[in-house]
């Protein structure tokens, strides 16, 4: 196995809040393989992009992290804002949900992605210019080189959102973390993007992570998935792991809850019943077992680890936090969450 | 679903609907006004019982056609008749007696709650505005239909900061509901709801069509969410409508160019489909809604497109599949 | 096909019943109101120091009703346990007369503040409810008395009515008259975003005429910023009456105000100090608690930090 470029360890992370500490992240692991995608899925509030924000340095000042990310080798944790700054865009490059919270709005399109290659490379200004010009088609931009004098708010959405990959290209980053990078735009226009994404992929050869709560966007384009829940990772594998052989309820829950474009039937959804836990507060036991149809006592005393899946088709990376992992993977997904789970005990655990 | 009588009046009757809106031009301002052609002339029933759903991208003027429905927005010209009266004529007053029968739910479950009301005042509302309110029975009234939208009704005391985003939903389900409306404009009923949530809200709304026979616009952009709710789907682009007809139909063999890469950009939650299936990536952007394109509006994107497509505009005619479409070129294509 | 809601409604529920997020306490916006207002330390000692002084000079006046108008026979005498606050050079009892006058100001104040709030609510909701040429009007009629000196015009005014007796009352509500606009151009602003929220448009669709929603809707929304602007302009006619009362145009004896006993002591302020310092230090106490006080309404009842489980 190749050395990861990222591990994660321990990850927590705290916030204060009117109620109370909000334990946003719980103790995050995973590596990052060169050469990969991986996807980060979760709900509002799992914990998701609060584990992207920690991964560059750039969490709210109130807020308290523990553990460690390693990058190569080195501890980024702790380190200064002056001290990330290298990596900002160098090693790591960043796309978020919104282009306008990349792009600043004062200055040209051609500006901005020509500034990001000097900020790194030591090329004269014209060599830069050829090469912002160069990124702006890859990143699938027609007539780039006029473009180059344009200001964001004369793209439209998509085209700002190519404009930052163009910009994360620059520096051929050993990652690119997006957070959401498709959720404000339609469909045919996530398509494109989506479709830059790869390019940039390929051009670059970094490694992708991809946070979103759109499984359909996963199924294209992850190879390993991550599923977070109450600021944990739940479950975790190759796609084929998560989406074939599913080991954790919360993931089936997920699954069977979106309708697909495909599905001809009048089928209902499963729905999940209940809420997520607010993070306040210390967790006892699982934190879905309150919502969980396969939930025994022990789920509510003892918080299950993320523990290797030893079903025979799964991968070397497939793991699960929950105590029936195995007997999960052979169940069929039609006969978890249906109607006559009951909701009512929900948000009492934490 | 209950099935359709067809040769009974439609609920819901939206003829040459356009909706256009002037942009700009203050007394002090230097431009001059520019007209935004929001809706162009949409054309479509809902029957009793019935789900419609009417899909598009931003700025298609799904949005905008639910809201003329409503009289939220006024029409240009065009008419929309509920059970046959006609609704863009009438006074204030008038139209207020029509929405008894004709609601609607927000997509933005935070904003559609008076934040200062308690849920059951915002609930009772529509009592109050009708003169229904009595004292005795409404708070039953309120209790009821809490329940039948899966709430307890002890949320009636609560505030809306105090509910979760699905919870909301509900509530605004509720309102809604207690008029026993016949038709139900839903704008993105569930689009700003986590997916877990979603399925909740869904499922809710095709077990209370089931049980009140009500009649469903359901107004939304996620393809998959529409297929699963409708009984026949419209597609808009650019402020028309250009392909309607039976949900089987729209789905497994489009006809229309634009709704071919709609339905092959929407991602499917299985890996090996999802990366083994066509994709078809549009090239440009949707031309401003200020200035459409000469002729058909998608030509622009296009890859079909031929001269006539820019000099004459395609009628939204029935094609071979038996549903309607507005092509030059229609051709039935499996995309998914 | 037939409609029976009756029916449908009197079933059992046909989904789970969804209790989360249920809890016994219940969380009303003036519920929450209230308890950030409390734990506010500084706005808490603002009211409390408030209503003290303002008891204490209610109780004094009605058991000793003629106390800051009877003259003694001690003449510039500094504090003692006779005379808490001294007297002046001609025997008032100065304690008396800085209880008396603080009652009065904080009266007129609160007439002022009256007046501000409703002629400012009415005038900025018609303008944000209505817009158009409506708003146009009201608010160029605004911006006209905003810039009109106002002092100018209260010292022309003033004079005009001087002497005609028992004046407080015309001081308060000239001061009233022209103070309002600010209240209305906040309101106004309030109005203008919250009739753009998705509410206002629920109900408007649900039948909802313009009167519903400006008093159900609206006004409730824009309560906070109402109130907590009325508090600050409880305290910027105390200062105006002062000044005004301090330059011989307001309250003139036999009547008495917190800001004439600070004009008829700045003479001696350096000769008999507690002359001038009693009446200036408890109007400044007066004001600055008014203050405290608005300051911790604003945060009690500012809506972004309200508790929302997003």
């Amino acid at each position: 196995m190749p050395e990861p470029i990222i591990e994660v360890n321990d990850l927590r992370v705290d916030f204060p809040s009117e109620d109370g500490t909000v334990h946003a992240i719980r103790g995050v692991h995973f590596d990052l393989f060169p050469h990969e995608v991986f996807g980060i899925v979760g709900e509002s509030g799992s914990g998701k992009s609060v584990t992207s924000l920690a991964l560059i340095g750039l969490l709210a000042k109130s807020a308290t992290a523990t553990g460690s990310i390693k990058l190569n080798g080195e501890e980024l944790l702790g380190k200064s804002e002056k001290e990330l700054t290298p990596y900002r865009g160098k090693t790591i490059a960043m796309i978020f949900q919104d282009p306008m919270t990349s792009l600043n709005p004062v200055y040209t399109i051609g500006w901005q992605i020509t500034e990001a290659i000097q900020a790194h490379q030591s090329v004269s200004k014209e060599d830069a210019k050829k090469e912002a010009v160069r990124l702006l088609e890859a990143a699938g931009i027609s007539q780039a080189e006029n473009r180059m004098e344009s200001y964001p708010h004369e793209f439209s959405g998509g085209m700002r959102q190519r404009a930052v990959i163009a910009i994360a290209m620059a520096n051929s980053p050993q990652v690119i973390l997006a957070d959401e990078p498709t959720t404000a735009l339609d469909v045919t226009v996530q398509a494109q993007v989506l479709d830059t994404l790869k390019v940039a992929l390929r051009e670059t050869q970094a490694s992708l992570v991809l946070i979103t709560h759109d499984l359909g966007v996963i199924a294209g384009l992850a190879d390993r998935v991550a599923v977070m829940y109450a600021g944990r990772i739940v479950e975790t594998g190759t796609v084929e792991d998560l989406f074939y052989r599913t080991a954790m309820p919360y993931t089936h829950g997920l699954l069977g809850s979106i309708p697909s474009v495909d599905d001809t039937g009048q089928e209902r959804l499963r729905q999940i019943p209940g809420a997520p836990p607010t993070m306040v507060g210390d967790v006892q036991g699982c934190p879905f077992a309150p919502r969980c149809p396969l939930r025994q006592a022990t789920c509510f005393e003892v918080e299950p680890e993320l523990v290797k899946v030893t079903n025979s088709e799964s991968s070397a990376f497939h793991t699960s936090a929950c105590h029936f992992a195995n007997d999960v993977t052979l169940m069929p997904a039609a006969s978890m969450f249906t109607d006559t789970s009951s909701a009512d005990e929900s948000e009492k655990t934490i | 679903m209950s099935t359709t009588d067809a040769s009974s009046t439609p609920l819901l009757e939206v003829s040459d609907l356009v909706v256009h809106f002037q942009k700009g031009g203050g007394f002090f301002s230097r431009k001059g006004k520019t007209t935004i052609h929001a809706v162009c002339g949409v054309n479509f029933t809902v029957n009793e019982g019935e789900t419609l759903g009417l899909v598009g991208e931003s700025g298609c003027g799904k949005t905008t056609t639910g809201r003329a429905i409503l009289q939220l927005e006024k029409a240009t010209s065009g008419s929309v008749k509920l059970n046959g009266l006609e609704l863009t004529t009438l006074d204030r007053e008038e139209m207020k007696h029509i929405r008894r029968n004709l609601q609607v739910v927000f997509q933005d479950p935070f904003g559609s709650l008076d934040p200062k009301m308690t849920v059951g005042r915002s609930i009772a509302e529509p009592l109050e505005i009708h003169k229904e309110w009595d004292k005795a029975t409404g708070n039953d009234r309120v209790g009821e239909v809490l329940n039948l939208v899966g709430l307890n009704p002890k949320f009636a005391a609560r505030f809306p900061n105090e509910l979760s985003g699905g919870q909301r939903q509900r509530i605004g389900i509720a309102r809604a509901l207690i008029m026993e409306p016949k038709m139900l404009i839903l704008d993105e009923p569930v689009s700003a709801l986590d997916v877990s949530v979603q399925a909740g809200v869904v499922n809710l709304l095709a077990d209370l069509q089931d049980r009140l026979g009500i009649s469903y616009l359901f107004v939304a952009h996620d393809l998959s969410v529409v297929r699963h709710v409708s009984d026949r789907v419209a597609v808009m682009y650019l402020g028309k409508i250009v392909e309607i007809g039976d949900k089987v139909e729209i789905y497994s063999a489009p006809q229309h160019p634009y709704t071919q890469a709609l339905l092959s950009a929407a991602p499917l939650a299985d890996p090996i489909k999802e990366r083994r299936r066509k994709h078809i990536i549009l090239t440009g952007d949707v031309p401003s809604a200020a200035a459409p394109p000469s002729g058909c509006r998608f030509r622009t994107r296009c890859w079909k497109a031929q001269d006539i497509c820019a000099s004459e505009e395609p009628a939204l005619k029935i094609q071979n599949g038996g549903h309607q479409v507005a092509c030059h070129f229609p051709e039935a294509v499996e995309v998914l | 096909m037939s409609i029976n809601f009756g029916q449908a409604m009197s079933d059992v529920p046909m989904v789970d019943i969804d209790n989360s997020g249920l809890s016994e306490e219940i969380h009303g916006q003036w519920r929450m109101a209230l308890r950030r207002f409390r734990r506010d330390r500084l706005a808490m000692f603002g009211l409390i120091t408030f209503l003290t002084i303002l008891l204490i000079a209610t109780i004094y006046t009605f058991v000793n009703p003629a106390g800051w108008s009877e003259l003694t026979t001690s003449f510039n005498q500094p504090p003692s346990w006779n005379h808490l606050f001294g007297t002046t050079g001609s025997g008032l009892d100065l304690f008396s007369a800085c209880l008396k006058g603080a009652q009065q100001d904080v009266i007129i104040a609160f007439v002022v503040a009256s007046i501000s709030m409703v002629l400012g609510t009415i005038a900025g909701g018609v303008a944000g409810y209505y817009k158009g040429s409506i708003d146009a009007v009201v608010m160029r009629f605004v911006d006209l008395l905003l810039v009109i000196p106002l002092l100018a015009i209260l010292i022309v005014l003033s004079r005009i009515f001087a002497g005609s007796g028992n004046s407080w009352w015309m001081i308060a509500i000239l001061i009233g008259l022209l103070s309002w606009t600010y209240i209305a151009r906040l309101v106004r602003a309030e109005f203008l975003s919250l009739r753009e929220r998705t509410f206002v448009e629920a109900a408007t669709a649900l039948g909802a005429g313009g009167r519903r929603i400006i008093f159900k809707h609206l006004v409730p929304n824009a309560i906070g910023t109402i109130i907590v602007n009325t508090t600050l302009t409880v305290s910027g006619a105390m200062l105006l009456e002062s000044t005004l009362s301090f330059l011989g145009l307001g309250i003139v004896p036999p009547q008495v105000s917190l800001g004439m006993l600070v004009q008829e002591g700045q003479d001696s302020a350096t000769t008999q100090p507690w002359l001038f310092a009693f009446p200036a230090g408890m109007l400044l106490v007066l004001i600055l608690c008014v203050f405290f006080i608005g300051d911790g309404l604003q945060n009690a009842l500012d809506p972004r930090k309200s508790r929302s489980r997003a």
